[in-house]
C-alpha cells in the first residue's frame, strides 16, 4: 500500500477521463470545484460544466429538469449540502421519479477534518439509504472511486457517492473490478469479521494486524455499496465469525452498522458491534485525532474488538 | 399580434367551462384548493386552449411546451382543461383527490398524462422548469443547425427554440428562497425558452401575502434578478394573449409575467376570501356559484 492519492483526486481525474471518452453528460457544480476536483473537468469541457453556485436545492431540482429531459448530470458538492440543504429536492424530484441523475459528494465525515461540525457529513448515508430507488455508494481507495464512477454512469436511475477528503492508501488489488452492490473481501479470519466502508477500510486492515499479533483472527471486507447492501455477504460473514463489527465514519444510526442490522435482523446469528459515531457531532481537528478520539483508527479498532469478542465468547 | 374578440370570447367563454367543472369537483368532493384554482383559471385557458404548442393526443410529445404548476395545489384547473380537450372522459372529473385516480391530490407526472411537474412543495417547480429549458438549449448545443449556434452560457442563442416552458406559480410561494436561486440560474443561462407566471392574488394561508411575508416591490425583484417582467390583469384574456406572445420574442433572458389576479375570481361570495383557499361548497352555494357563472347548476 504506497501509493496515497485522496478520493476526490482520484475522482476528479476519472471524471476528466470519463469527459473525454463520452459527451453525454453535464458535470453541475456547486461552487466548489476546486474542493470537489471537477475544475480538471471544468478546465478541458467548459461547455459542459455547469456551475450552479452557492445554491444546492435549485441545482438538484434543475438536474431533475435536465435529467427528465434526457440530459445526464452529475452533480457535485459536499455531503452536508446534497443530501441536507437539498434534501427535499433529492427525495420529491430525482428519488420519487427515479430519474436518472448522479450526486457525487466529497468532504464526508470526520474525514473532513478542520472545517469543522457544520460541514463534516455524519448522517448522509443514513438520510441517502432512506430513500427509495437510492444507490448509495462509499469506495475506500482511488481505485475503486474511478471504477464506481464509471458503474453510476453506466447504470440509470438516483446514485449518491460519498467521498472524504484525505488522501488515502490502496487496499485493493490494481486488477480490482468493482461490481455495484458486492462486497470486497479483503483479508480471511476465523474469529471476528470487520466490515468496513469509505476511508475506515485501511483502519480496520491495520487492525486486523494488530489483533493477529494478539491471537485473534480477523477478517475484512470492505462494503463499497451501502445501498443495495450485499446481504449475501454479510449473512456468510455471521455464520462463520463469532462476532461482527462495522466500521464506519458516519453515525451508528442509519449508516452501514444499522444497515448490517438490517440484513441479519431475520436471521440474528452474531453480535454485531457498530464503531461509528456514537450519536454526538463531531468536532474540528486534524482526522488522525478525530478518529483516534472516536476509537475509529487502527488501535480503537482494534481495542473495540478484542474486548467485544472477549465478552462474545464468555457469553456464547 | 392583435388578437381578435372572437377568439378573446371563445376563451372566456371556455374559462367559465373549466370554472363550471372545478366547482363541480369541490362540491363533489368537499375538498380541494378552491380560491387559488378560480384565480388562476383564465391563464390556464388562454394556455391550453390556445397559446401552448401542445397535442391532446401525444402529450408526451418531445416538442411540446411544457407546463410546470409549481403551484400544484391547484391542478384541478388542469385536470379540468386536459378533460375539456379530450384526454379524459368527463367521468374521470369525478374522481379528482380519489385512491388511483390519474387526477391526484397534487398534480403528479409519472401518475397523469399531460402533466409536466409532481408539485406540490411550493418553491421547487421554477427550478425544474430552468432544468427542462436547459435540456432544450444543451440540446440544441449537441446537434446545432449551424455552426455559429453554439451554446455556450456567455453567448446568446439567436435560434427558435423548439419548445417553451412556462412556471406557474403563487404569490405566497415567493417568499421560498429556492425561488430565487433558480432566478438567478435562469439568468445566467439566458434561458430565454423559460417563462414564469405569477398567480398573485394577494392571499396565502395565514392572511394577505404581504402581511404574512412581504414580496413588494416583485416586478422590481424579478426586474433586478435579469428577468423581463410584464405586468396584467390576470383576468382579462386579452392581456393574457399578449403577454405570452410578447415573451416569445424575448431572446437572451427569461420572462416573468406577473398576473394581478383575484382568489375566488367569479364567484361573489369567494372572490378576496381568504376562507376559500380549501373549502367545501355546499349544494346551496354551488347553486349561487354556477347561478353567477352563467350557468345551470345540475344537482
Amino acid at each position: 500500500m504506497s501509493e496515497r492519492i485522496s478520493l476526490r483526486e482520484a475522482y476528479g481525474q476519472a471524471l476528466l477521463e470519463l469527459g473525454r471518452e463520452r459527451s453525454d453528460f453535464v458535470v453541475l457544480e456547486g461552487d466548489l470545484s476546486d474542493s470537489t476536483r471537477t475544475v480538471h473537468f471544468a478546465r478541458a469541457f467548459p461547455e459542459r460544466f455547469l456551475d450552479c453556485g452557492c445554491a444546492e436545492m435549485n441545482m438538484m431540482g434543475m438536474a431533475a429538469g435536465l435529467a427528465a429531459s434526457g440530459v445526464l448530470p452529475v452533480a457535485n458538492t459536499f455531503s452536508v449540502f446534497s443530501t441536507m440543504k437539498a434534501c427535499e429536492q433529492v427525495r420529491t424530484f430525482i428519488c420519487y421519479p427515479n430519474l436518472n441523475v448522479k450526486i457525487v459528494s466529497t468532504h464526508a465525515g470526520l474525514d473532513l477534518g478542520e472545517a469543522g461540525v457544520t460541514h463534516q457529513a455524519i448522517e448522509d448515508v443514513a438520510i441517502m439509504r432512506s430513500f427509495p430507488n437510492m444507490t448509495v455508494i462509499s469506495p475506500a481507495d482511488g481505485i475503486e472511486t474511478g471504477a464506481a464512477l464509471r458503474a453510476m454512469v453506466q447504470s440509470t436511475g438516483p446514485m449518491y457517492m460519498r467521498l472524504g477528503r484525505s488522501d488515502l492508501p490502496i487496499v485493493n488489488d490494481r486488477g480490482y473490478e468493482f461490481v455495484l452492490g458486492k462486497a470486497v473481501n479483503l483479508r480471511a479470519g476465523g474469529d471476528l469479521c470487520i466490515i468496513a466502508t469509505g476511508v475506515t477500510v485501511s483502519a480496520a486492515l491495520d487492525a486486523a494486524d494488530l489483533l493477529a499479533g494478539r491471537g485473534i483472527s480477523a477478517a475484512v471486507i470492505n462494503m463499497p455499496t451501502l445501498k443495495p447492501i450485499d446481504r449475501k455477504a454479510i449473512l456468510r460473514a455471521a455464520r462463520q465469525a463469532t462476532a461482527l463489527i462495522t466500521v464506519e465514519d458516519h453515525s451508528i444510526i442509519g449508516g452501514l452498522g444499522s444497515a448490517v442490522l438490517e440484513s441479519l435482523a431475520e436471521t440474528p446469528l452474531v453480535p454485531v458491534l457498530r464503531l461509528g459515531l456514537p450519536d454526538v457531532f463531531g468536532e474540528s481537528g486534524r482526522p488522525a485525532d478525530l478518529f483516534a478520539k472516536f476509537g475509529l483508527d487502527a488501535r480503537g479498532i482494534a481495542r473495540s474488538a478484542e474486548a467485544f469478542i472477549s465478552r462474545a465468547r464468555r457469553a456464547s | 399580434m392583435a388578437h381578435d374578440d372572437a377568439l378573446v370570447h371563445e376563451l372566456e367563454a371556455k374559462a367559465k367551462i373549466l370554472a363550471n367543472d372545478c366547482l363541480t369537483q369541490f362540491c363533489t368532493f368537499s375538498q380541494g384548493h378552491v380560491g387559488g384554482t378560480m384565480s388562476v383559471l383564465e391563464i390556464i385557458t388562454a394556455l391550453y386552449f390556445h397559446h401552448l404548442k401542445f397535442d391532446p393526443k401525444n402529450p408526451d410529445w418531445a416538442e411540446r411546451d411544457r407546463v410546470v404548476m409549481s403551484k400544484a395545489h391547484c391542478c384541478e384547473a388542469i385536470y379540468a382543461a386536459l378533460t375539456e380537450l379530450g384526454m379524459y372522459p368527463k367521468e374521470t372529473l369525478g374522481t379528482y383527490y380519489c385512491y388511483q385516480s390519474p387526477f391526484q391530490g397534487h398534480a403528479d407526472r409519472w401518475c397523469t398524462p399531460g402533466i409536466d411537474f409532481s408539485g406540490g412543495s411550493l418553491g421547487q417547480g421554477l427550478s425544474f422548469a430552468a432544468g427542462l429549458a436547459l435540456a432544450e438549449k444543451l440540446k440544441m448545443h449537441y446537434n446545432p443547425p449551424s455552426r455559429q449556434d453554439t451554446f455556450l452560457p456567455r453567448y446568446i442563442v439567436r435560434y427558435n427554440p423548439k419548445y417553451r416552458v412556462y412556471c406557474i406559480m403563487g404569490d405566497g410561494e415567493q417568499h421560498e428562497g429556492q425561488v430565487w436561486e433558480a432566478a438567478m440560474f435562469a439568468t445566467k443561462f439566458k434561458l430565454d425558452n423559460l417563462i414564469g407566471i405569477v398567480d398573485y392574488n394577494k392571499w396565502s394561508l395565514d392572511g394577505p401575502t404581504n402581511d404574512v411575508m412581504p414580496i413588494e416591490p416583485l416586478v422590481d425583484k424579478w426586474k433586478a434578478f435579469g428577468w423581463n417582467v410584464i405586468e396584467i390583469n390576470g383576468h382579462d384574456m386579452r392581456q393574457i394573449l399578449d403577454a405570452c406572445d410578447a415573451a416569445a420574442h424575448v431572446t437572451g433572458k427569461p420572462t416573468m409575467i406577473i398576473a394581478h389576479t383575484i382568489k375566488g375570481k367569479g364567484v361573489s361570495f369567494m372572490e378576496g376570501r381568504p376562507e376559500w383557499h380549501a373549502r367545501a361548497l355546499s349544494a346551496e352555494a354551488m347553486a349561487q356559484a354556477m347561478a353567477e357563472l352563467g350557468r345551470e347548476w345540475m344537482a
